[in-house]
């Protein structure tokens, strides 16, 4: 069971905070800027992780950041230059205690990482987690996940690891299929988080994304737990 | 009415990129091969071909650093503002790639890609050309930078001065909805194209909260790159500095938020002054539509609006770009000269505006008019509602001109 309710925010309470994320009262999300935060009772407690997306160029990693965002505007592909941030305010309800997650994506690209030193050094440092993503139709980009999540642990922060695929199509085959999902995912032991960034449905944006940003303020909120329950082993 | 700009290989004549705008069939490779050969041949005969005039359509050909050229063809649009599209459009293939990349790139696919890169900025650029195709809530131009007044720049400039500091950088500015608000008086030494890329190198962008992109200047620094830092501050308002590799992003943001954060008041102040541009006690008349107002010396612009006019006509008649064609058309030709200054030993050349002609100039069409009066290094363009006689315009503009320029606490 995940210690994130999955729901929460269809619920009654739920539904009460939501409006706060939106653009006067139309159901467009607000953007916030760094001095910015949604208007909550400020005795709702604040956490904020930093993710740092990989993957080969063009699977998608702006896309999705956008999408969860909810500023995503069209689907033209130009490939990232150079580091881009974007904070992402998600409320989640965790046991009985509801909880305001910030999560910074840092996005680049492959090509920006190869022409300028800083970058990798500064998407890396202090890392709570590392977001592979892969693309349903390009089945290469799956088989470098295992390889990408590989070259994190090496980080001293022990970032837990968060995988996308992008491009999902629940009603038609994908050149990778379910068995092979399952696979990696009793292999590795994550839970491959399915998105189509280019969808769009008339239910208002936030709902659209909010199972993926529950799973992926699950995977942080364990490894969390882990985290301090080896600390407290230790002492 | 439509733009349509090409790169090609000064050497081979290869196609790097072509872009275009409005409701115009594609470019053919066959029509841009011949575009091309003219100039080549021309060139071979030591005469160069700088431009044409087709029956409803101009034709420029500009060659940068004997490796690139670069082809505009465009209706409604004046040969100055064409070249300055085409100084702009080569300076945003240095900004991504650097000067040394383009001059001696071994391998064409590669460079075409390290191109792509900057196709948002290019057709940025064609967006503030004047092909009158749509009406835009944005009307931008090409070769200024555009600004916002508010009561409050005062105090922006200041914050921004002490946040400069920390970064040990002399180039920042304050943008607000894409307008600078403020900024340091490095910036305004930036080369105008320069000032304009950076910008749109950042609006052109979808929206995110930080970003830290590598840049090469095409005059100042084409060869080494600094680092473009733009902060969102409050949504819609954000502080771009270019700096070294220190700070760490990280670092940067965490001293915004301790510089700007007792400000936050004030920055939610000049937000709200957007799209009106102007502060609270600049009033304009109801037979006042809004107005253009250029440091011509400076390079940069303001465009205020008169939202009471908006709220009551029908859209559409509340057309700010047609001032931007009243300011190409008539005051560039006719008020401004251009003067042509040869550096020989930097190799650059400068264009610097020189105020010859005539001081005051109008325009009466069937919807509007249009006013324009220079004022030291300021040319104001005042847009009409037709209904205001011809002669009382310039009075409009004068007491336009006093209220801007005798406030104190107006400063940008
Ligand atoms: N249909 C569909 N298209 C997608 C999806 N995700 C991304 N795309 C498209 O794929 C292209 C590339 O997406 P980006 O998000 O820019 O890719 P990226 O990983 O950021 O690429 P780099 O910046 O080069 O590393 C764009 O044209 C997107 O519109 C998706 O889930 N579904
Ligand atoms: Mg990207």
């Amino acid at each position: 069971m995940s210690a994130i309710n999955m729901n929460w925010l269809a619920s009654a309470e739920g539904e009460s905070l939501v409006h706060h994320f939106y653009v006067n009262s139309s159901k467009k999300r607000r953007f916030y800027g760094i001095l910015e935060r949604p208007s909550l009772p400020t005795s709702i407690e604040e956490v904020t992780y930093k993710i740092f997306m990989i993957g080969r160029s063009g699977v998608g990693k702006t896309s999705v950041v956008g999408k969860l965002a909810g500023t995503l505007e069209s689907n033209n592909y130009t490939e990232t230059n150079g580091i881009r941030k974007t904070n992402v305010f998600w409320p989640v309800k965790i046991w009985d205690k509801i909880v305001l997650i910030k999560l910074q994506f840092w996005d680049t690209s492959e090509n920006s990482i190869k022409k300028y030193s800083h970058i990798l050094s500064a998407c890396k440092d202090k890392v709570d987690a590392m977001c592979s993503v892969f693309s349903f139709d390009d089945a290469s980009s799956f088989n470098d996940i295992p390889y990408l999540m590989n070259t994190m642990t090496a980080t001293k922060e022990k970032p837990a690891n968060i995988v996308i695929g992008t491009k999902f199509k629940p009603w038609s085959s994908c050149v990778i299929d379910d068995a092979q999902i399952k696979e990696f995912e009793d292999k590795w032991k994550v839970k491959v988080i399915k998105i189509d960034a280019s969808k769009s449905s008339i239910r208002s944006e936030m709902f659209d994304c909010s199972y993926q940003l529950n799973a992926i303020c699950n995977i942080l909120w364990n490894r969390d737990k882990e985290f301090i329950s080896k600390l407290m082993g230790q002492s | 009415m439509s733009v349509y700009v090409m790169c090609l290989t000064s050497s081979g004549g290869i196609p790097l990129f072509s872009r275009q705008k409005g409701d115009n069939d594609t470019m053919t490779f066959s029509k841009i091969a011949s575009l091309n050969g003219v100039h080549m041949f021309l060139k071979s005969q030591d005469i160069s071909l700088l431009s044409t005039d087709l029956s409803d359509m101009t034709v420029i050909w500009k060659e940068f650093e004997q490796c690139i050229i670069l082809i505009a063809i465009a209706s409604g649009v004046t040969k100055y503002i064409l070249d300055k599209f085409l100084d702009a459009t080569f300076g945003a293939m240095v900004l991504f790639t650097g000067i040394d990349e383009i001059k001696n790139s071994k391998n064409i696919e590669r460079l075409k890609k390290d191109m792509r890169l900057c196709s948002s900025i290019i057709d940025s650029l064609m967006d503030c050309l004047d092909i009158g195709d749509k009406i835009s809530t944005k009307t931008n131009i090409v070769n200024m930078t555009e600004c916002i007044i508010s009561s409050e720049n005062i105090l922006l400039q200041t914050c921004l001065e002490g946040f400069m500091e920390y970064l040990d950088s002399i180039y920042g500015c304050v943008l607000v909805h894409g307008c600078v608000a403020a900024a340091t008086e490095g910036w305004w030494s930036l080369d105008s194209v320069e000032r304009k890329l950076l910008t749109i190198a950042i609006t052109s962008e979808s929206i995110c909260t930080t970003y830290d992109i590598p840049v090469f200047l095409p005059c100042k620094s084409p060869n080494v790159a600094f680092r473009l830092v733009a902060i969102t501050l409050i949504n819609h308002v954000q502080i771009l500095a270019l700096c070294g590799p220190n700070p760490e992003l990280t670092e940067i943001e965490r001293f915004a938020v301790q510089c700007w954060k007792s400000n936050m008041d004030v920055l939610c102040t000049v937000e709200q002054c957007y799209p009106r541009n102007l502060p609270a006690s600049v009033s304009l008349d109801n037979e006042t539509l809004g107005f253009l107002l250029v440091n011509y010396k400076v390079e940069k612009f303001v465009l205020g609006r008169n939202l009471q006019c908006e709220k009551n006509r029908v859209i559409g008649s509340h057309r700010l770009d047609i001032l931007r064609t009243f300011y190409h058309q008539a005051v560039e030709m006719f008020g401004l000269s251009v003067e042509h200054k040869e550096n020989s030993d930097e190799k650059v050349i400068t264009n610097a505006w020189k105020f010859t002609g005539a001081k005051e100039t109008y325009l009466c069409s069937e919807y509007h008019k249009c006013h324009a009066v220079k004022h030291n290094d300021y040319i104001l363009c005042v847009l009409y509602t037709s209904v205001v006689p011809t002669h009382t315009m310039r009075l409009i503009s004068q007491k336009i001109l006093k209220m801007i320029f005798s406030d104190k606490q107006i400063y940008w």
